[in-house]
């Protein structure tokens, strides 16, 4: 039930950076090599879709393409793809080589049974890793908050800081959303409640509630979807609000006057293969490229995901570090999401959450 | 021979639904085998993709996976939680304010419909069709913004000082409103062909003997467009009961539908069992108001009349009384002159415009210079349509709806076809429950279809194909095309077939020289409306797809949830545009064949 794992450390970095660049790269050329001997010339790749996709077209796909020679079809997956992942391995029709997955839908399918290939990973691929940022079967490589956004017009003198201020809806007035979820809504209520960060799990559920029903009748809109949220801030239909970071980034990009603070939980995409996935090798090169640092960097410069490679930060200008999750300046301010926790609690506390919403 | 239509008439009436199904096996059985033989084809995919799905669906519903077999625990748990008996009842309220509210608009609307020319209610008609056109994605995100705290509508109520601008959006009243906004067109078109075949004659006849205008409206007119309209009301209930995109995006807390129960039961807790069952009562719900309606309105009009003629026609008769006593409670628009002639074509442009303001405000939106949807938008770039047309992601979505509208369509045309060309020619009470088999898709909300195919699809390996959403879309498409099939085939005159026998033209020849010519438009009209119906179709897609290729719908869904930019109403307004050709191809078809055709 492990989504991350620590990375063990190599004693100099001199070693470190050489194996990467020697056998790393020779890696890759290999396994490209193997895979078209294999008569394989393309991977298939489920991802997010929309604008997370054109950043890793950029970033990973058509570098990986030029330099292997291994076509990269990218295609969305549906929102939660954890139906159709199952499906895919219990079927055996390998419609995607790899899949980006958060740390929840890996524990959600890790919890049903065994539906990843191992990666393989070695202790050079992961050595400038973050903590916590892969698995024997899943690598992170990027990184979102679930943060909070004020309209900075309506808080003229300064907005909510933290997530019992977001609640104080005295000193705080103005029109609130929140999440039509349990998943990170209920982590929120409880750090609102005072509850410190490292002792939120295992979550007291009673507690969350309790602490949300306080806030209930003050949220005007549940939102569902990223986009909604999105189009909430940008035309200023709502003045408070919890986010995600690259949709919040993206609010404030297009022109919206928006103050993000970096006040909440993170959680990481990351890749997996199927078990069984015919193509694995070659997947598993792509995987490691993925955990570049150079790679990363791109990666972040086109959209406001964090890096889960410390080492992609010396490639970016500070003001581009300034607005990603894993600067250490905002990482500082974000809790790990346990998304082991929620694979074994997802079904009953969805279920209170919906009696909750009615009641 | 007599007695077996009898037993299907009461097998129909004590079972419903798979009686129906039953009493039309009995159809092919009984009749002359030959001349049902065409049907066969239609009714087994029926049976395949419809009906075993849907008895897989129900037994998965009372299967524990868990526990032992067999097991009521999803049904008991289902009315034990009170958030779902709430969420069950604000279904079906909300599915019953659909219906009134679609029924009672959209009446008016026919009636006025029925009296225009057919060249001015074709045009009326493409107004009030508007909103199918444009993908129900982004006619929610329009009401988002429309309706915002910053919108246009929020900003004309301030300059009112009407108050309560700023909380428009995320309620019952505008959730309802949103799904009135897309069954209200269905609401009419279903009940149009009632209104239009009333005879003219009869009610000028009825004004010369004397007849008051109030006994003409209630007497005659109101029982003879009774039973269409009511048909029509229960195709919007049923539609209204699996509706789950309008309600997740503009409902408040308290508006949860059972659609929105079973995606979350399915997609994200992956509890098939309770899925299963919640769709199980969406059926069952939707069975009872069939045969409600069909107790009520005689829908079939299997039922010998009896006496004074039935339930419908005793409630009209009190309807009368009550308006005559009320005394100018009196529709007038059944004469000629006066102001109260104005009166339903003042209601129904206004319901037009009601249609059609939403999408006007729309489409200025793909040409803004805004990196997001605002209103009024800053116009003036292509950029939008570019993105569109440069992204090989859409362009291969198009192609795929493209192709999976083309192969629902073909096979759509083929199976209904036949049917239709047998059952055109038979009559009496069989003919009616075979069309009623073929009408059997309609009273399944999709996604509940959606839902029990998911289960065959994937024993194949099929799920995420373009052949599985093909499939499914056929399904969808079967009884439009029936429908429409049906009717020509009922207008052609089967004497040309005898006679050009007669003069010695061989049975292949009758058919590539004499109906198929005479019946093509027919043919290009239902292929068109089956197309129009697959590629616009998002649950389908949404359940069975999410493969190497997505559908263009489905594309624009796995967009919407991540990101809602001006790219979007650039595809919706493409999407747009094909679609009226395409409406304008098969309007042509259909008048040709009228102007031309025999009947």
């Amino acid at each position: 039930m492990t989504s991350g794992r620590m990375g063990q450390t190599f004693p100099t970095l001199l070693t470190r950076r050489s194996v990467l660049a020697g056998s790393g790269a020779c890696g890759l050329m290999a396994a490209a090599r193997r895979a078209r001997a294999e008569g394989v010339s393309a991977l298939t790749i489920a991802d997010v879709g929309a604008e997370p996709s054109a950043a890793m077209r950029r970033a990973f796909y058509e570098p990986f393409e030029k330099e292997t020679g291994i076509r990269v079809i990218a295609v969305p997956h549906a929102a939660d793809p954890v139906t159709q992942f199952r499906l895919m391995v219990e079927t055996r029709s390998y419609i995607w080589d790899l899949c980006m997955l958060n740390t929840e839908h890996v524990a959600r399918l890790q919890h049903d049974g065994r539906y990843f290939e191992p990666l393989h990973l070695t202790p050079a691929d992961t050595a400038d890793l973050l903590p916590g940022m892969f698995s024997d079967v899943w690598l992170g490589f990027s990184v979102y908050a679930v943060m909070m956004a004020w309209q900075t017009a309506s808080f003229p003198k300064g907005g909510p800081s933290s997530w019992p201020e977001f609640w104080d809806v005295g000193r705080f007035p103005g029109r609130r959303s929140l999440c039509r979820s349990p998943a990170a809504t209920l982590e929120l209520a409880l750090l609102a409640d005072g509850v410190p960060p490292d002792r939120l799990y295992p979550l007291d559920v009673d507690r969350a509630f309790s602490s949300l029903a306080r806030l209930r009748d003050h949220v005007a809109i549940w939102w569902s979807s990223g986009a909604q949220n999105t189009l909430l801030l940008e035309s200023d239909e709502v003045d408070l609000s919890d986010t995600w970071s690259s949709r919040a980034q993206a609010a404030v990009s297009a022109g919206a006057p928006v103050t993000l603070v970096w006040n909440g939980l993170y959680v990481t995409d990351g890749w997996c293969i199927p078990t069984g996935c015919p193509r694995a090798g070659i997947a598993r090169a792509f995987v490691r490229y993925c955990a570049r640092a150079d790679r990363q960097a791109e990666y972040a410069r086109h959209i406001a995901n964090g890096p889960t490679n410390r080492r992609a930060f010396s490639y970016l200008a500070p003001e581009r570090a300034a607005v990603l999750p894993t600067a250490p300046e905002n990482f500082k301010g974000l809790t790990k999401f346990d998304a082991a926790w929620w694979g074994e609690n997802t079904g009953w506390v969805a279920e209170r959450f919906e009696e909750f919403m009615l009641e | 021979m007599a007695a077996n239509p009898e037993m299907a008439g009461m097998a129909a009436r004590d079972t419903g639904k798979d009686g129906r199904l039953a009493g039309a096996v009995r159809f092919i059985r009984s009749r002359n085998v030959l001349s049902a033989l065409p049907v066969l084809p239609g009714f087994l995919f029926l049976v395949v993709f419809l009906v075993i799905p849907l008895v897989q669906t129900v037994w998965s519903s009372v299967h524990d996976p868990a526990g032992s077999g067999f097991s009521f625990s999803a049904f008991g748990h289902l009315f034990a939680v009170p958030a779902y008996r709430g969420v069950l009842w604000t279904t079906l309220s909300v599915a019953l304010w659909c219906t009134v509210l679609s029924a009672g608009l959209g009446y008016p609307v026919a009636v006025w419909l029925a009296t225009l020319s057919e060249k001015t209610r074709r045009r009326a008609l493409f107004l009030i069709m508007a909103p199918f056109w444009t993908s129900v994605l982004v006619r929610n995100f329009a009401w988002l913004i429309l309706l915002g705290r910053h919108g246009p509508v929020a900003a004309l109520m301030r300059f009112l000082n009407i108050p309560g601008g700023d909380a428009l959006l995320f309620n019952r009243a505008i959730l309802i409103i949103a799904m009135v906004y897309v069954l209200l067109p269905m609401s009419i078109i279903a009940m149009l062909p009632a209104h239009t075949s009333i005879s003219r004659e009869l009610l000028s006849a009825a004004r010369t003997m004397g007849a008051r205008r109030a006994d003409i409206f209630w007497r005659i007119y109101f029982p003879l467009s009774l039973r269409g309209s009511a048909a029509a009301a229960l195709l919007v209930f049923l539609t209204a009961l699996g509706f789950f995109i309008t309600p997740t995006l503009l409902g408040g807390r308290h508006d949860v539908l059972l659609g929105e129960l079973i995606i979350l039961q399915i997609d994200r807790l992956q509890n098939w069992h309770f899925g299963s069952a919640l769709a199980v009562v969406i059926v069952l719900a939707g069975g009872i108001a069939i045969a409600l309606t069909d107790w009520f309105f005689d829908l079939a009009g299997t039922r010998p009349r009896r006496g004074s003629g039935g339930r419908s026609v005793a409630v009209s008769g009190l309807l009368a009384r009550l308006s005559v006593s009320a005394g100018r409670a009196v529709p007038g628009f059944l004469r000629s002159g006066g102001w109260e002639a104005r009166l339903p074509g003042l209601c129904s442009w206004s319901i037009i415009v009601f249609l059609a303001a939403p999408l006007l405000a729309i489409v200025p939106m793909a040409f803004t210079r805004d990196p997001f949807l605002t209103f009024p938008p800053h116009l003036g770039t292509f950029h939008w349509f570019l993105q569109y047309l440069r992204d090989p992601l859409w362009i291969s979505a198009t192609f795929t709806s493209v192709r999976v509208g083309l192969g629902a369509a073909a096979l759509s045309v083929v199976l209904s076809g036949l049917a239709a060309f047998s059952i055109a020619r038979a009559d009496g009470r069989l003919a009616s429950l075979g069309i009623l088999a073929f009408m059997v898709p309609l009273a399944v909300p999709p996604i509940v279809i959606a839902l029990a195919q998911f289960s065959l699809f994937a024993r194949f390996s099929m799920i995420a194909t373009d052949s599985a959403i093909m499939l499914g879309h056929t399904l969808l498409c079967m009884p439009v095309v029936f429908t429409i099939l049906l009717a020509g085939f009922r207008s052609y005159d089967w004497q040309l077939n005898q006679a050009a026998a007669t003069l010695g033209a061989r049975g292949s020849q009758i058919l590539t020289r004499i109906l198929l010519p005479i019946i093509r438009p027919v043919l290009v009209a239902g292929a068109v409306a089956a197309f129009l119906t697959s590629f616009d179709e998002l649950t389908m897609a949404l359940f069975l797809g999410g493969g190497l290729k997505t559908t263009l719908p489905k594309q624009m869904w796995d967009a919407v949830l991540l990101e809602v930019s001006p790219l979007l109403v650039a595809v919706s307004v493409v999407v747009m545009t094909v679609v009226t050709l395409l409406f304008l191809v098969m309007e042509r078809a259909l008048t040709r064949r009228r102007a031309g055709g025999p009947g």
